[in-house]
Parts: structure tokens; sequence; C-alpha cells
């Protein structure tokens, strides 16, 4: 097993080493000439242009432009925004948390609520509360979330009044950023209403953002759940008389939940794609926004870094899934 | 799952009760958009002067709230020589600067600081001048570098300005965020660090509010200069919450999210106003929208295509499915609400015929395909202009023209404009001085044509003769007919379709008092308080 | 239990594609799911015929009429007006061309590319194999919606430029199962029969292997045509996709988002439009799925 472990690991390097090529190639693709484009308002004189061309390597072969990028990246620096000026690693630094907050709590209500949803289904098969559960779960993961958000939004909070339609926190509070996480944030500075208000603003956004990873749990869980339930040792532990309850609970879906977990892990991507259509509708300030508006704002730097952070973090989480597959899974752990 | 229904029901409960708004004087605004700096010096936008200028620092002279009258400022009084050639004013005393976490006064306002800011933008050899990109695009618009010959300290509270030429609206301009004053002080410590485009960054002005925080597309917090020498505000904090999308602006006032809120949507207006708790103030705007044809892309280098364009936009059917029935046509490059304005003789009236009369006659018979490039956001004198291009384009297309609409992020969208790339556009202007002057030369002149503010790249002689004429004239009457002059020679070569004034809304919760709705299309917290919000 | 009889009984006399039919049709919500999806596409191709105004037609006295049934409701606008006073019906019939069309376009130019590219791989194997499927990881490594943003970013924005982002971010699936489909086909023997008789390359590829992987290259089109449907709009929402004034279903419910409370029909009609659509062609996925492969039970 350490052997698989290892190749596993190693195939991180290529993977990153990929993703730098393809967003570095792409934005080249990309029209404009990228010195005209940073030096701003009023362009440059030719003889600047030749200088800032040799200063930011222009010049140079395009391989070797990449060589010089690579060895940049690998030292921690992705450049810096052309429209505020900061480096691009600190705005991401200081947005993902948002981001990850939103995304940790739309999981965890999925995951909540898909997996009963799923056992629930399984167990009873061909019921209507099976039907039900598969064709709700079947309508979320068909949903334009984009849309999904306008009408929880239409409901909630213009006719209802209930939720609040945008932003992480009511701006009267000031609460410091020292984790990033608006809960956490609003417990240390002791702010109980504070902590209730972000509360109150993750609602909604956790809602939209946690359609589809639900509805794809879900129907994993029922699957993966029908599966085991075959299995000869559920009969057995059936005709040793053991309660429902425990057959179910204790021996099915102990095993049914390998493959569910590893699906959860791979919600990373989808939770991206959705972190953008969600944080753009309800304002939220995380990287999916930023990286949008970088696009808008033909911020190439942004976009360019974003990306290779945003695809680095989906493959650095989808290969501590499958590690975390190959240690929980008996069948590979024996290998 | 009873159970678990019935927590997820109590917690829904719980999360949706309103919650109790905690500190009373903190004053959240839902504002439209980011500011590109913090120095109005920079910057055109008036979004940048309302969250800067207008809350952080002072002028000269300054308006008074609520009108177009001008009232002293940094200036206590001031003197105008007999050639109307020299402006000397006496300054205030005992003006402090903010004092913040980044910086800390040393010394109170004096002519110093009125020096070094007018100096950074009219002195190109002054080290200042190449800062953050050099371009003082109001300062020259308004043609502050050709007019003024000279500014010369006297002492440290009297300073005289010198003008090449009599120049009528001068006084209005100094009262202009262009013409806010910032801290030499706090100037020369940033250069001594090497740091010096922090200076529009983390402003420090002598302002009502003093600047403390700022993150991009999410808020700017302001808090009350304990030292402001017109008395401390009655507000302890002030926040800009930003909220580009007016429908979420709407949605955050009604839960008293936000206290006050930036440009409504004319379609929410109506529920607005049958909220109990808003209050929607209204005022005839000093705008005007207009559409630019570029004239130095064929064919709007046509004079007849430009007249065949005037005649065939329905602006009525602009005015009531854009501006809801709100708001007045154009017929002239100002709004009736400047003093110089008089119901035009010559007008363009919706005749799609004659436009194709004229569109054959110039050599267009079968038409051409044009861009019409519409803002992404939402300005005073334009609710919707992605919106107005779509009926503009259903217009072209009964007279055979297609026009695809074309948009940028708003400040790509101006830079992209000023260097001349589009073929025609959507914009629009607020007046900031109430001088009709202040539409005339930053729109139309050849000097706004150079500097590209002057979208249409249209420079007439005859037309740029007139308005500097009645630039330097100082008889109201004359003044006045010099305009019309000009106005029919703009009506004649059409570099405008003149769209429409709109009406200016206000709206914000009963709670807040003092706010008064700036006819210049800004908004000024200073005096403003909040009742009944204590818990 | 009658039902299994005949089942088996047909199952001796059927062809496998009839077999294939058979299944599918017992399948009562897939059925449907098919039904409405050849309703729409009927809609969208006769949609000149049924519609009854012009989608860009502006009808300004009658702005923000809402649907049917409603004491504000004008006479010949069944589903309302917009803010130019457009048919709402109308829009979202020509609507459906540009959502159903573009789906299928985008299909098969993802499916073409990817299934040669997949073949290419699972035959050559070595570093070929290799080089591609890396290439396919890290394709898939970026958010799909994200890679056609930045794809859109780089090309501008524009329908064409949409549909061509979302068809590069949907071709590695096609690839990775195609190769991974040929792998296993060539080691049969039909396979080998063919080759002993000195087919090789594409001519052993297309008469021969592909025939047998179809199974699920259709399921994977049904699939990644509502992807490609809900990736569609999602762009025109974001206003990276169609551009004002094309009744794109995203790109009306962008440009109706502010109008959510004063006419919130504009709102829910266009994305209605795309979730029926992206159900019933998901239902129909899984329909054929089922229908298709023998050892799928559920």
């Amino acid at each position: 097993m350490p052997q698989l472990l290892l190749r596993r690991l190693l195939l991180i390097i290529p993977g990153f080493l990929g993703i730098t090529a393809l967003t570095f190639f792409l934005i080249r693709l990309a029209p404009g000439d990228p010195i005209l484009l940073l030096a701003g308002e009023h362009g440059v004189t030719a003889e600047r242009y030749a200088e800032l061309q040799h200063q930011f390597g222009f010049d140079k072969p395009l391989l070797i432009q990449f060589a010089d990028y690579l060895w940049q990246v690998l030292n921690g620096n992705l450049g810096t925004s052309v429209v505020t000026q900061t480096p691009v690693l600190e705005e991401f630094g200081k947005l993902f948390p948002a981001t990850l907050e939103l995304a940790v709590i739309a999981i965890i209500f999925a995951t909540i609520i898909a997996i009963p949803a799923g056992v629930l289904a399984a167990v009873k098969r061909n019921s209507f509360i099976d039907h039900s559960i598969t064709v709700v779960s079947l309508v979320g993961y068909s949903m334009p979330i984009f849309w999904w958000a306008l009408l929880l939004i239409l409901l909630f909070s213009v006719n209802l009044g209930w939720m609040p339609v945008a932003g992480r926190l009511n701006f009267i509070y000031d609460i410091d950023p020292v984790t990033g996480f608006m809960l956490i944030d609003t417990l240390i500075a002791g702010d109980q209403d504070a902590f209730l208000d972000a509360l109150h603003h993750l609602v909604l956004p956790a809602i939209v953002l946690a359609t589809i990873p639900l509805a794809v749990i879900t129907r994993m869980t029922r699957s993966s759940m029908l599966e085991v339930l075959k299995q000869d040792y559920i009969r057995t532990a059936r005709a040793k008389g053991i309660s429902e309850f425990s057959v179910i609970f204790k021996h099915a879906l102990r095993n049914a939940l390998i493959p569910v977990i590893t699906v959860i892990g791979l919600q990373t991507s989808i939770l991206m794609t959705g972190a953008i259509l969600t944080e753009t509708i309800f304002s939220w300030p995380g990287i999916g926004k930023w990286i949008l508006e970088a696009v808008y704002r033909r911020d190439y730097p942004v976009v360019q870094g974003g990306v290779l952070l945003i695809a680095g973090l989906v493959i650095l989480v989808n290969t501590v899934v499958d590690l975390l597959y190959v240690v929980i899974n008996p069948v590979l752990r024996q290998q | 799952m009873l159970k678990a229904y019935s927590v997820a029901a109590i917690l829904l409960f719980f999360l949706s009760g309103n919650l109790q708004l905690a500190a009373a004087s903190t004053l959240v605004y839902c504002s439209e958009g980011s500011p590109e700096t913090f120095n109005p010096q920079l910057s055109t936008s008036g979004t940048t002067f309302d969250a800067s200028s207008r809350q952080l620092y002072n002028r000269l002279l300054e308006f008074k709230p609520g009108t177009t009258e001008i009232v002293p400022g940094l200036a206590l009084s001031w003197e105008i020589s007999a050639n109307g050639l020299e402006y000397t004013f006496q300054l205030r005393q005992k003006v402090r600067f903010h004092s913040t976490e980044y910086f800390t006064p040393g010394r109170n306002f004096n002519a110093d600081d009125v020096l070094y800011s007018f100096n950074r933008q009219r002195n190109t050899a002054d080290p200042w001048y190449k800062v953050s990109g050099g371009v003082y695009k109001y300062f020259n618009d308004m043609e502050f570098n050709s007019l003024i010959r000279d500014v010369i300290k006297l002492d440290d509270y009297r300073i005289k300005f010198v003008l090449n030429k009599p120049d009528s609206p001068f006084l209005s301009n100094l009262a202009m965020d262009f013409a806010s004053i910032l801290s030499k002080e706090y100037a020369d410590s940033l250069m001594q660090k090497g740091a010096p485009e922090k200076l529009d960054i983390r402003p420090i002005g002598t302002g009502p509010f003093m600047f403390i925080k700022y993150e991009k597309d999410a808020f700017i917090r302001y808090q009350a200069h304990p030292g402001y020498w017109r008395g401390r505000e009655a507000l302890d904090k002030l926040v800009f919450a930003i909220t580009v999308d007016p429908s979420v602006r709407y949605a955050r006032l009604r839960t008293g999210e936000c206290q006050v809120m930036a440009y409504p949507l004319p379609t929410d207006i109506k529920s607005m106003k049958k909220n109990p708790a808003i209050k929607v103030a209204e005022q005839p705007g000093l705008n005007t929208a207009y559409w630019s044809f570029n004239l130095r892309k064929p064919p709007f280098d046509q004079v007849r295509v430009r007249q065949a364009l005037n005649y065939a936009i329905n602006r009525q059917a602009i005015l009531d499915v854009i501006y809801q029935g709100t708001g007045k046509i154009a017929d002239s490059v100002i709004p009736p609400s400047i003093w110089s304005w008089k119901a035009p003789d010559n007008v363009y009236v919706y005749n799609p015929d004659r436009a194709k009369k004229l569109l054959a006659d110039a050599g267009y018979a079968e038409g051409f395909e044009i861009d019409i490039w519409a803002m992404p956001v939402q300005r005073p004198y334009n609710p919707n202009a992605r919106k107005m291009a779509e009926l503009i384009q259903q217009d072209l297309s009964k007279i055979g023209i297609r026009a695809n609409i074309v948009t940028y992020e708003w400040g790509t969208y101006l830079k992209k404009s000023r260097d001349g790339e589009h073929q025609s556009i959507l914009l629009g202007w607020t007046g900031d001085n109430g001088d009709p002057d202040n539409f005339f030369t930053p729109l139309l002149s050849c000097a706004a044509a150079e500097t590209g503010n002057n979208r249409s790249f249209w420079c007439n002689k005859q037309f740029d003769d007139l308005i500097s004429l009645a630039r330097i004239e100082q008889d109201p009457v004359k003044r006045k007919k010099l305009y019309r002059r000009a106005e029919v020679i703009f009506k004649q070569q059409a570099p405008w379709v003149t769209i429409a004034h709109a009406v200016r809304y206000q709206p914000y919760l009963k709670s807040v008092q003092g706010l008064e709705i700036d006819p210049f299309g800004g908004i000024y917290f200073s005096g403003v308080n909040l009742k009944g919000a204590v818990e | 239990m009658m039902k299994e009889i005949r089942l088996s009984e047909s199952l001796v006399t059927l062809t496998p594609r009839q077999e294939v039919w058979y299944k599918f049709r017992t399948n009562r919500s897939a059925m449907l799911a098919l039904i409405v999806l050849l309703l729409l596409i009927a809609a969208a191709i006769f949609a000149p015929l049924i519609a009854t105004h012009g989608p860009y037609e502006q009808f300004t006295d009658t702005l923000l009429a809402p649907p049917y049934p409603s004491a504000e409701s004008k006479a010949g606008f069944l589903l309302g007006t917009d803010d130019l006073g457009r048919d709402m019906f109308s829009r979202l019939l020509y609507g459906a061309r540009y959502s159903l069309f573009l789906g299928l376009a985008i299909v098969a130019f993802s499916l073409i590319g990817g299934v040669m590219t997949g073949a290419i791989a699972g035959m050559k194997r070595g570093l070929t194999e290799t080089v591609i499927l890396r290439l396919m990881d890290i394709m898939l490594a970026i958010p799909a919606i994200l890679l056609a943003i930045v794809i859109v970013a780089i090309l501008g924005a524009s329908l064409v430029n949409a549909a061509l982002a979302v068809s590069i971010v949907l071709f590695p699936h096609f690839v990775r199962l195609t190769r991974a489909a040929v792998i296993s086909e060539m080691g049969r023997e039909y396979v080998l029969a063919s080759q002993l008789d000195g087919s090789k390359g594409w001519r052993l590829f297309f008469p021969t292997i592909l025939p047998n992987i179809s199974a699920p290259l259709i399921v994977q089109s049904t699939l990644s045509f509502s992807n490609a449907i809900l990736d569609i709009a999602a762009l025109g929402f974001l206003g990276l996709g169609a551009q004002p004034p094309v009744p794109e279903w995203g790109s009306l419910l962008s440009s109706s988002r502010e109008l959510i409370e004063v006419a919130p029909w504009t709102v829910t009609l266009p994305g209605l439009a795309i979730l029926v659509t992206v159900l019933a062609s998901n239902i129909l996925g899984d329909g054929l799925r089922d229908a298709l492969d023998p050892k799928v039970d559920a």
C-alpha cells in the first residue's frame, strides 16, 4: 500500500505542472498587449515599452518565459493584480476563508440531509418515499442554481422578509478578521448578535450551494446502500436475528459509506463552480466572485493566479480523497 | 425525522427574528460601486467623489447643502481684482486634519496645503504630478491648466490665484470635487517613506469623516472626525455597503440593513413610496443622458447620418419604458434646472421616414451595421443603459441599421471610450457646479476632444469659440445668448442624440434626519443623524 | 409475474436494439422525459409558426403585463410581457432554439472530438495515452464553469464563444470514456478477428469497435446535453454568453433579475424552462443507462 500512496502523491507533480502550463498559455492567447494593459490609462513611449518588455521578460522565448513563471510560482509569487496592485496570493488568502466557510457549511448541510435520505430511500425501495426522494434529488441535480437562488430570495427575502439578501454580516458590526471565518471571528469578538447575524446571512447561500451536492450524495448513498443490502453478510446478519435497525446502521451503512465519502470529497469542483454563481448572486466576498470580477475587469494576473490556485486546490483535495479511500477501503488496504 | 424537523423549525424561527440593530449612531449607506481611488483629483466618477471628497475633504469654497449656492469652506473670504484676473483668498485657521492609525498631523491646515493640492495637478515638474498615473482629467477638462497662470502663497493664511483670462465659473469650479484640499504634511511624509501612491489609497483630509477601512467590492468604513472645524458630526460611524445590484440595495433598505440607498430603479419607486418606513425624496436632476457618435469613425463622420439617427429614435418610448414616465425628453445639452436653459426652437421629432431619406441622401440607403456601447451600471441620468440600447436597436432596425450592443465593466468602459475605441456610446453627465459651462466645456469642447471626455471627438471651431466667449463673459444675459447660438450649431451638427433629463430620487428610511438631496447627484453625510434606532 | 414471463419470451425473438427499446418503453418516467424533449424540440423548430409575436417586437404600451390568468393580463400575451413590452411566450419559444440547438451542437462537437481523441489514446497506448490522459485530468481539475469563463474571457463574450467553451469543458469526459471502452474492447475476439483481417487504425475503430462502445457514449451524450444547457445558461446569466436582446434563457434571466419583485414571472419562467429541459434530459439519460446496461438495476 505505501507504494500505491506514493505513486498517487507523485502524480500531483505533473498535475500542478500541467495546470501551470495551461493557465500560462491560455492567458497568453488573450487579446491585448499585457504591457499596455499594465501601463493602464495613458500608454507608454516606445523606449519605455522596450524597457518594460525586457523587465517583464517578454522579449525572451516563450518557453523561457514559462520557466521563469514556474520559478516565480514555486517561490510563491503569483503576480500582482492590475486593478488593486495587491499580490494575487494575498488577495486569495484574504477571500478564501469566506468561500471555505460557505462551502463547509454547505457540505455539512448536504451530508446531514443526504445520507439519511439516501438510506431511507434504499431501505424503503420502490415505496412512495423512495420515489419522492428520487424525484427530488433528480430535480436538485438538474437545478440551475442561479435561478434557484433567485427563487429563494424572492420567497424568503422579498416576500417574507426573513432572510438577508446579500453579504456575510450586517455592516453595523465591525468584526476584526482574525481567522476569516465569520462565525468564529464573531465568537472571538464575543459579539453574540453579530454571530447570529452571520449565521443568518449564511442560510440562503448555503442552501443554494448545497443543492447539487445534496442531490449527488443522496443518489450515491441510495445506490451504494442498495448494493450493500444485497450482500451475503447482510443476509447472514438478518438470519442471525439482529434487529433491522442494527443491520442497517451498524452493518450496511458502514460499508455503504465508503464510496459515499469519496463522492463527498469529490464535490470540491462542483462546490467551486457553485461558489462562482452563489457568491455573485449573494454578493458573498469570496474567491468565486473575485475571479469572476477579475474576468470582467480583464485583470489577467488575478485570473491566471486564481485559476491556478483553485485547480491546485481541487487536485490536492482529490488526491487526499483518493488516499483516504485507499486507507478506509478494506479491500484495497490488503493489497 | 420529526425531531429533525422541529429542530429545523426552531432554528429557522430563531434565525428569522428581526435582529436588533446595535450601535445607534452607525449609518449604513448602500452605495452603487467601488471607488477607483480616494483622491478626487484623479477621477471624474461620482462614485469616487461620494466616497472621497464629499465625506473626507473640504474645498476652499463649498456648495450650501441641497443647493447650488456657494458658501465659504476652507476660505473665509475672497477678493477679486478689477480685471477679473486675480483672486485672493483668506484662509480659515485652526482647521485640523484627520488623525488616524496611519498618520498623526503635526500642524493645522494652511496655505501650503492649498498650494500642494493645486500644484500636483497643474505643475508637470512637481514630483507628485506623476504619482498614480498623473492624469488629472477633471482639472484638464475644466481647462484649469490653461486658465490658472499661477498660485501664490502670500502668507500662511492668504493665497492668490492668478488667471490668464477672466472666467465666470471660476468660483463655482473651486467648489468642485477635484479642487479638494489634501494635506501637504501627509504627502511629504509618504514621499519620504517612498510610498507616495498611498496618499490616494489611505486618504487624510479635513472633512467631517475620516477614513478607517476599505475592502474593494465590499465596504468602506468611516468615523466621525472629532476635531472637525464645523463641529463633530452626530453620526459616530458611517459605512458604505457597496451593493452593485439596485434590487439588492432596495432589499437591504427594506430589511434595515442600510438606511440610505443610492440610485433606485425607476420600476421600484412605486413600491418604495407605498412603504411606510421609507421616504423617497425627489428633485429634477441636474443631468443629461445622451447617445454620442464617434466622429472619428465612419459613418458618423457624415452629418446627415447623425441627423438621421436623431430622427430615428423614439425618445418618448424611451422615457416611458426606461424612465417609467418620470423625467423629461432632452432637447438641449443642459437640463432645464440650469439658469441659462430655454426651450430650444429646433428640435428633432421622431420621424423614421425622414431618417431613411437622410440616410439615402448620405449614400446609406441599404443601411449599415454599428456598435452601441451601453454602460454596465446604473447612473443618475440613465437607470438602465442596456435596456435603452435594446430600444434604440429596435428603432434602428426600422431604418435598416443593424446594431450590436457592447458593454464592458464600468472602469474599462470609461477608459476604452476615452481612448475612442467605440463607434457610438450611451453616456450622460451630471452637472457639478450648476453653471452651463460645466456641461459645454467638459463634454463638447475641442480641449475635451483631446482628453477624450468629449466622446464624440467633435471639435467645431465655431461652437468652441462661442462657448469660450461665453465662459469669459460676465453678463448673464449675453452669456445666455452665446450658449443659445452654440446650441443651434450643436443641434445642426448632431454629434449626440440628447435623450433625457432624469428625475433624481433619494430613498432612505424615515429614521434618517437631515439628509439633503444633492442637486449634483452626490451624497453628503455631514449633518445627518439617526433617530429611533435605539434598542 | 405476467410481465416477467412475457419479457423473457420476447427476449428470444428480439434484436438487441428492440430489446433496449422494449426496456426503455417500460420506463414510464423516461418515456415522459423523451416526449417532453421531443415536444420542446418541435416547439423550437416551429417557433415562428407557434409564436404569437416576434421575439424582439416591443409593445411599449404593454409593459410588464402579468401572465394569464390575472386581472391585469393583456390579451394576446399568454405568459405576460417583459419591461420592454416583449411577449414572454414568444421569447421563451425562440429561446428554446438557442438552448436546445446549442446543446445539441455542443454535444456533437465534444462527442466527435472526444471519441477520436479517446480512440487514439486507447489504441495507441504508451506515451500518447499518458499525455492525453494527463491533459484531460488537468482540464477536469479546473471547475467546469470556471474553465468556460476563462475561455470566454479570452475569446470574448458571445454565444458562439460560450458554446465553444462549454464543448471544450465537456470534451474530457468523452475522451476518458472512449479510451476506457476501447481498451476493454481491444482484447475481445471480434476485434482480434478484424485485426487478423488486416484492419487497423480508424478502419478498425469506426466499423468494428465504435458500434460496440456506443451504449455508454449515448448515455454520456444525453447527460452532457443537460450539462451543456445548464452551462450555456449560466454563462448567459453571468453576461458572458448570449448578449441582449437575444432571448437565450440564461440571458433572459440575467436581464430580468432586477425585476424579480415587480414582475416575478420574468424571472420564474425562463428558469423553469431551463429546469424542465435539463430535468427531462437527465431522466432520459438515466432511463437510457438502465435500458442499455444490463448490470444496473435500481
